[in-house]
């Protein structure tokens, strides 16, 4: 059961980078760093509801990755979701000035 | 220009218009020229034709452009390096209909006289995006429209625009005109 957890959580943090993956590399639209945000938030919560009920002692790579690199990204993507939404708004107000 | 066009021009705060592909270029030059004379800013999103290639085209049948601001979301499908520049943003493609709300929302709320926002063009849109997503970024940006108090002119061409979408956009609309080959 506790493997089957890690592996939902494992595959959701995946989505979140996939999402994250194709904002960069494909100029999507602003909200794919979202959704990646929301996928990452998710795996994280979902991987610490997991880690309180007793999964403590599955130290595993996964853990290891729930733990560090989830929240690194999840602060790396909330900081450039904030600044793709600055720049645009700062973008605008340049190019109107006239 | 048709009467009946400027009469619903003047009556109706969001129209959408049904363009043959003849009358296409014409009918967006007619409309442009008919509001920016009437001395309304214009927030044009342009999907269709690159920024400088419009701003030739306005030039050459003499509009003025002083009054518009260009959100181009296709330059930069071609180029990607390319940087804003005075009366311009560019988005990075036709799939970023998030950036293209944000963006109209600053242009919205930066001009403060009377205004329209010209979409040029919805069948474009549906190029790149699926008819669902089209359909719920129509109704998001009539809602706006309103909101914001703009006047709104949404183009299409017909034969290219799905009959499910157009009864959809019906809802959303003040009124549907149709520019055919007679």
């Amino acid at each position: 059961m506790i493997e089957i957890i890690n592996i939902i959580i494992l595959v959701v943090i995946f989505l979140g980078l996939v999402f994250i993956l194709l904002d960069f590399l494909k100029h999507q639209d602003i909200v794919f760093l979202l959704f990646g945000q929301f996928a990452l938030l998710i795996g994280f919560i979902c991987y610490l509801i997991s880690y309180y009920s007793g999964n403590e002692s599955y130290l595993t790579a996964y853990n290891a990755f729930a733990v560090i690199v989830a929240p690194l990204l999840l602060f790396v993507t909330v900081y450039s979701f904030y600044d793709r939404l600055k720049s645009l708004e700062n973008r605008t107000k340049k190019a109107m000035k006239k | 220009m048709d009467k009946e066009l400027l009469k619903q021009l003047d009556e109706n705060k969001i129209i959408l218009l049904i363009v043959d592909p003849e009358h296409y270029s014409e009918t967006n030059i007619d409309i442009l020229s008919y509001l920016v004379k009437k001395g309304l800013y214009g927030i044009y999103v342009t999907v269709n034709k690159p920024y400088t290639a419009l701003v030739e085209l306005l030039n050459k049948e003499k509009i003025k452009t002083e009054n518009l601001f260009f959100i181009d979301l296709i330059t930069k499908e071609f180029n990607r390096h390319i940087t804003d520049t005075q009366g311009c943003i560019y988005l990075d493609s036709p799939h970023c209909l998030t950036d293209l709300a944000i963006t109209l929302r600053h242009a919205v709320e930066t001009v403060k006289k009377e205004k329209f926002i010209f979409l040029d063009s919805l069948s474009t849109l549906l190029i790149y995006n699926k008819i669902e997503t089209i359909s719920r970024f129509a109704h998001f940006l009539t809602g706006k429209m309103r909101m914001w108090d703009t006047k709104g002119i949404i183009i299409t061409l017909n034969k290219e625009t799905d009959e499910t979408l157009i009864s959809r956009l019906s809802q959303f609309c003040d009124s549907i005109y149709h520019i055919k080959n007679d």
